[in-house]
Parts: C-alpha cells; sequence; structure tokens
C-alpha cells in the first residue's frame, strides 16, 4: 500500500530527520506540537502541523487519543514513531493500525515479545543466542539467594519490564542481595507498574555492542554492520561508532547471524537493534532488542549509505527489504556525538534556556541532525537532546579528528551543553586507542581538571562588553529552517 | 580614546579586564595582564582577531548583562559589571536557603516543615528532562519554610526551603 502522507508521533531531532526522508520520496510530513513547541523546528519544516496538547508529555506527545484525533484531522495514512514517547507501546501500534493506519514500526505482538526483558531471554534461549547468565529472581528470600549464588557475584537485579537503567541495582555481595532486590522492585513498580525482577550476573570489563537489524516481518532480516556504544552514563550513551574497533570480521559474522537469528524468530518487521555485551575475550551475550529506530542510526547510516527511514517506510508499505545483509557495502568508519542540554561541571544537571545564537557545523563527512533552532525556547519538559553530530572518513583516526573539528566549531550560546566534554572524550587516549567500555566514561569525567578561563575568552568578552552591544535576536526571529538544517548526507565522499 | 573597564564573573572568580581601541585592533589588560589583540573584528554575534596565541573566532552575545561566549565548542558565561544577577552562581546562597539548581519540576517534597533533617538530606525531588534530581540539605537544621509543593514548576535559582540552623529562631 502506498504510504502518501505521515504524521511523525514525536518532537526534536528526530521529527526533523524524519521529515527529511519523507519530503525525499515525496510524502507528506505532519508534524505534532505541544504548547511548549509552537515553533519549533519540526513544526516549521513538517507540510502540515497539528496542536495535541499541553507542554506535559503526558498530556501531549504521550496522549494516545491527541495523536490519532491529529492523524485523522489531518487525514495521515501512516504514522511514524520516532523513538522514545510512544515508539515501543504496543496500545499505541495497536491502536494505530485499529484506525485504519500505518504503523511505521514493528507489530504490537513483536514489541510484547521483546518489551519485556525475561520474555526476550527466553526467546533468545531458544534461537540459540547467548545471553548474560542470569534467571528470573525468586520472591522468596532463600529461593532468591540460592539463584544468586547459582550466578555468581558481582551480579545486577534488573527490571524486568525495565530499561534506561531504572529499577537496576548492583549487587557486590550475597550481603547486600536483600536490600538491592527491595530497591528495586520499589523502583520498578514505580517507573513501569511492574515489580518482576530478572538476576544477571555482571560483566566487567564490557563493551555495549548493538546490531541494527530490519525486518520483513515474514522472517527475512537485513543486519548492519555493529554499532559501539560503551560511552554511556547512566545508561544514557553519548558517543557512538560504527563498526566497533574491538569486533573483528569473525566475531561480527557471529553477531550478525545471532542478531538475524533473533528478529527472524519473532518474524520482526522493521527497524530494530539488539543490544549485545562483548567481554574481553570476544564472548557476547544478548542483552534486549529495541524495537524502534535508534537516536544513534546515523552513524549506521553513514557507512552503509542507506537511509534506514526509507526502509522503515519500504517495509511499512509492503514493499519488502531493499537490500540482503550480503548486499550491503559498508566503507570507512562514523562517529556520532549527542549534544545536550546538560552541565558536565555540575554533574550532567539540566540546562534550560534560550538559544542566544546557534552554530553548527559542516564541512567533509560531517552530518548534522538537529532539532532545534537560534532563538528557540530548550524547555524543561522534554529529554536534552538538541543535536546529533556525525562524522564520517575513511578510517576512525580520520573520522574521530573530523568529530572533534566539527564539535569545535559549534556554538550554542544561551543554553549549557556537553560539547566540551564531548570534545575531551574523543581526545582523550582511551577513546584515541579504543579502549572503551561501558565504564570509561564517568572514569573520564571524574578525571577532568578545572580550568582556568583562558586569556583569550576574556579578551573577547571584555572586548563584546565594551566595544559594541552583539545583540540577543529576538526569541522567534525570522531564521530559515532549510538552511538551519546544515547539511544532510548519506551518501559521500570518503576521499580524506 | 579612553579605556574601558569591565568586571567579568564566572563562578566566584571576578576578573577585571581593560579595553582600549587602537587602529585595527585593542589594547587588552586582563587582571594586570598585557593581552595585544591585533585585526579586531566585531560582528553581529561574533568577534575575530588575532591575539598572542594566533587567530580567534569567538561567538559571543551579550544579554541582560550576562557575556555567553563560545570557543572551540566550549562556552562561558559571564557576569558583566557589579551589578550581577543573584540566580547566576555569583556566590553560595544565603545560610540554610535551599535553591532549585535547575528549571523544572517538583516531584515530591521528602521532608515537611519542621522535619529535622541532617547535613546532606534529601529535602525534595526537581524533575526536568526526565531526570529526577535530589535536592539536599547544606547543613544540619530544622525545615523552617517550605516554599514549593509537589507539581510546581520552579525556575533556576527559585528558593525552594529554609533549613534554618538548631537552637535559632525559626
Amino acid at each position: 500500500m502506498r504510504i502518501r502522507r505521515v504524521l511523525i508521533a514525536n518532537r526534536g531531532e528526530i521529527a526533523v530527520r524524519v521529515i527529511r526522508t519523507l519530503r525525499a520520496r515525496g510524502i507528506e510530513s505532519v508534524a505534532v506540537w505541544s504548547e511548549a513547541d509552537r515553533s519549533a523546528l519540526h513544526v516549521r519544516l513538517a507540510d502540515r502541523a497539528v496542536p495535541i496538547g499541553p507542554a506535559p508529555a503526558t498530556e501531549s506527545y504521550l496522549s494516545i487519543p491527541a495523536i490519532l484525533a491529529a492523524a485523522e484531522s489531518a487525514g495521515a495514512d501512516a504514522v511514524h514513531p520516532g523513538y522514545g514517547f510512544l515508539s515501543e507501546n504496543a496500545g499505541f501500534a495497536r491502536a494505530v493500525g485499529d484506525a485504519g493506519l500505518i504503523f511505521i514500526g514493528p507489530s504490537p505482538e513483536a514489541m510484547e515479545a521483546l518489551g519485556d526483558k525475561a520474555k526476550a531471554r527466553a526467546t533468545a534461549g531458544r534461537s540459540g543466542v547467548p545471553t548474560v547468565p542470569g534467571a528470573d529472581a525468586p520472591a522468596d528470600p532463600a529461593a532468591l539467594r540460592a539463584a544468586a549464588e547459582a550466578i555468581g557475584f558481582p551480579l545486577l537485579v534488573k527490571a524486568a519490564a525495565g530499561g534506561g537503567g531504572r529499577g537496576l541495582r548492583p549487587v557486590a555481595a550475597a550481603g547486600e542481595l536483600e536490600a538491592a532486590a527491595r530497591a528495586a522492585e520499589r523502583e520498578a513498580i514505580q517507573a513501569f507498574g511492574d515489580g518482576r525482577l530478572i538476576l544477571e550476573r555482571a560483566l566487567h570489563p564490557v563493551r555495549h555492542v548493538e546490531v541494527q537489524v530490519v525486518g520483513d516481518g515474514r522472517g527475512g532480516v537485513t543486519a548492519f554492520p555493529e554499532r559501539e556504544c560503551s560511552l554511556q552514563r547512566r545508561h544514557q550513551k553519548l558517543i557512538e561508532e560504527s563498526p566497533s574497533a574491538a569486533v573483528g570480521d569473525d566475531l561480527r559474522r557471529r553477531l550478525l547471524a545471532a542478531a538475524t537469528t533473533l528478529a527472524a524468530a519473532v518474524r520482526y518487521a522493521g527497524a530494530g537493534t539488539l543490544e549485545f555485551l562483548v567481554d574481553d575475550s570476544g564472548g557476547f551475550y544478548f542483552l534486549e532488542m529495541n524495537a524502534r529506530l535508534q537516536v544513534e542510526h546515523p552513524v549506521t547510516e553513514a557507512v552503509t549509505s542507506e537511509d534506514l527511514v526509507d526502509w522503515q517506510i519500504e517495509v511499512a508499505s509492503g514493499a519488502g527489504l531493499p537490500r540482503s545483509t550480503d548486499a550491503l557495502r559498508p566503507s570507512g568508519h562514523a562517529i556520532e556525538a549527542r549534544i545536550c542540554a546538560e552541565d558536565p561541571d555540575l554533574g550532567f544537571l539540566p540546562a534550560t534556556g534560550r538559544i542566544l545564537r546557534l552554530r553548527l557545523p559542516e564541512g567533509p563527512g560531517i552530518r548534522v541532525d538537529a532539532g532545534i533552532l537560534g532563538g528557540g525556547e530548550v524547555t524543561p519538559h522534554y529529554d536534552s537532546l538538541l543535536a546529533k553530530i556525525i562524522a564520517h572518513g575513511p578510517d576512525r583516526e580520520t573520522a574521530r579528528r573530523r568529530l572533534a573539528a566539527a564539535l569545535r566549531d559549534t556554538a550554542v550560546l544561551g543554553v549549557t551543553t556537553n560539547t566540551g566534554f564531548l570534545i575531551d572524550v574523543l581526545e582523550s587516549p582511551e577513546f584515541r586507542e579504543a579502549r572503551t567500555f561501558t565504564h570509561t566514561l564517568e572514569g573520564l569525567h571524574r578525571a577532568r581538571p578545572a580550568a582556568d578561563v583562558p586569556d583569550l575568552v576574556l579578551a573577547a568578552a571584555a572586548c563584546a562588553a565594551t566595544l559594541r552591544a552583539t545583540a540577543a535576536p529576538r526569541a522567534g526571529a525570522p531564521a530559515d529552517p532549510f538552511t538551519a538544517l546544515g547539511p544532510f548526507r548519506l551518501a559521500e565522499d570518503t576521499t580524506p | 580614546m579612553s579605556a574601558s573597564r569591565v568586571t567579568l564573573r564566572v563562578g566566584d572568580r571576578i576578573h577585571t579586564v581593560e579595553v582600549r581601541r587602537t587602529d585595527g585592533g585593542a589594547a587588552v589588560i586582563i587582571d594586570g595582564r598585557n593581552f595585544p589583540v591585533t585585526e579586531l573584528d566585531l560582528a553581529e554575534g561574533e568577534i575575530r582577531f588575532a591575539g598572542s596565541e594566533g587567530r580567534v573566532r569567538a561567538d559571543v552575545v551579550v544579554d541582560g548583562g550576562k557575556v555567553h561566549v563560545a570557543v572551540g565548542g566550549r562556552h562561558w558565561v559571564f557576569v558583566a559589571g557589579s551589578d550581577g544577577d543573584p540566580r547566576s552562581g555569583s556566590g553560595p546562597p544565603a545560610e540554610g536557603e535551599i535553591r532549585s539548581p535547575m528549571t523544572g519540576r517538583v516531584v515530591a517534597l521528602l521532608v515537611e516543615q519542621g522535619t529535622r533533617v541532617s547535613d546532606g538530606a534529601e529535602i525534595l525531588v526537581v524533575e526536568a528532562m526526565k531526570m529526577e534530581h535530589r535536592v539536599r540539605a547544606r547543613a544540619p537544621g530544622r525545615v523552617s519554610a517550605l516554599h514549593v509543593k509537589a507539581g510546581d514548576l520552579v525556575e533556576l535559582g527559585a528558593l525552594l526551603a529554609v533549613v534554618a540552623p538548631e537552637g535559632e529562631a525559626p
């Protein structure tokens, strides 16, 4: 079935990114907006825009009735959920289908089978895909103790329905087990309304490696070269790359085969990502599957010259998979950095405010996926991701240098961002030498020296303050959103 | 041409800078140190100059007494002059005052008026951008005032509560 008009049930950079592909395909885009996003970039760029309620996400971007009403009023024939918000809500996917619209994502059944960690582990076990040694956590304290002893310490107590680090507690020794389980259960009930827990052996040091797949819903699956996303803080990824410097050809073949087997087992439709932990000896363990487009999908697009949103639309229209795994032609290396409104000097406290000036980088191999505009407001209502900078090059070092240079050429004034810390990470010996594990980022943050203000910065500030008042743009000042987009490349020249 | 003097406050540090326009550039004195600037070029939101460390391009916005500067991907916010904004982190808040570390929503109060708290005790929870932040007491005492309730939207620096040291009248 041909898709003609797509409602994007999201905001920010991902809504902007989906609009780009819709425009490239000649499909009309419908943005939705809360009162906090009236003049946001995604609203300005879309062909149509429909208000869906007040600023709090529960009353707008998370409101299934509001979004379905918007889809109906705009005459959309399909819904793209983006990531976050309702993207992995099986009830939403079902409601979209029941309204006679195409949901550009996996079936509600696949989401239900994969969204629950315990069920996903069982599916992996049946398919012969290794999982982190672990078990369902029994409620009885004696049985819990016995199950934990069988796995061995240190271990993790995790919410079965969980994600994003909520309902997760590390347990170093048996004595901490009961208290940790009680705390995790409380948090899990609060966050997910489901107190079931699982136990998992804690692996250390370990890398987070994931495999992007697109399934056709009939058991056909294309698996893309892996992404490494070990640089994360409290389970929020900050820098991602593809391929992983720690994955050789043999391990890659086995990872992609495992991902393909699992996705095929649930007859997965659309784009999804299987997350694995990879230990020092090349052992890998399936963690969970994310049934949506990932924030970090552009690194995969950069190395394969494929457009994953385009693939999603192909599959949702029933056209099948554009290419098989073997037909992909990956080339070079790509790294993404997430610019977030967070203050690394204040423990990554969220930062809000008006963007007084915005300069985004461009150049060979640089792609910018941004959801912000100069003069725009960054509010406390939604997540802190402002923009992603992606650098591609013929090799990892070229991509690293291009990304660091691009970040140095980025200016967001008025709202504190983590850009300086991203540069520190890219320039660290750990990153240069690809010694990146899931604990690395916290260590780099702790080791940050408190720097004095350079004289040249004081000179610039003083010249600006005394010689000429460089006025801030007014809120909503006319800015051409198309030029604000920056360059967007999927296939690029990789000559250095 | 006479020199202009400006104080630039960042955190608890105050820098005094003198600027005098010269032919094509500026004579800049930072905390008594000479910082010669040549080829000074002022544009909307941007300054380019050549200094002792080579050519520099800075994004600069002066807004409401604050000077925002970005150079090389890093950024700084200065309070210019001496009439600083009390919310700009100019110094520690008055004794016992608990102020919001960020703009967000109060999701939970963990104490009541009159509750005795120890140093570091959690007072309330503020949420922004899906991240919860526990605001703590900075000294032991008794909660003498609570200025917010769960659900309130608060600005950065807003007064949330007061913890009076023990033995003092409320």
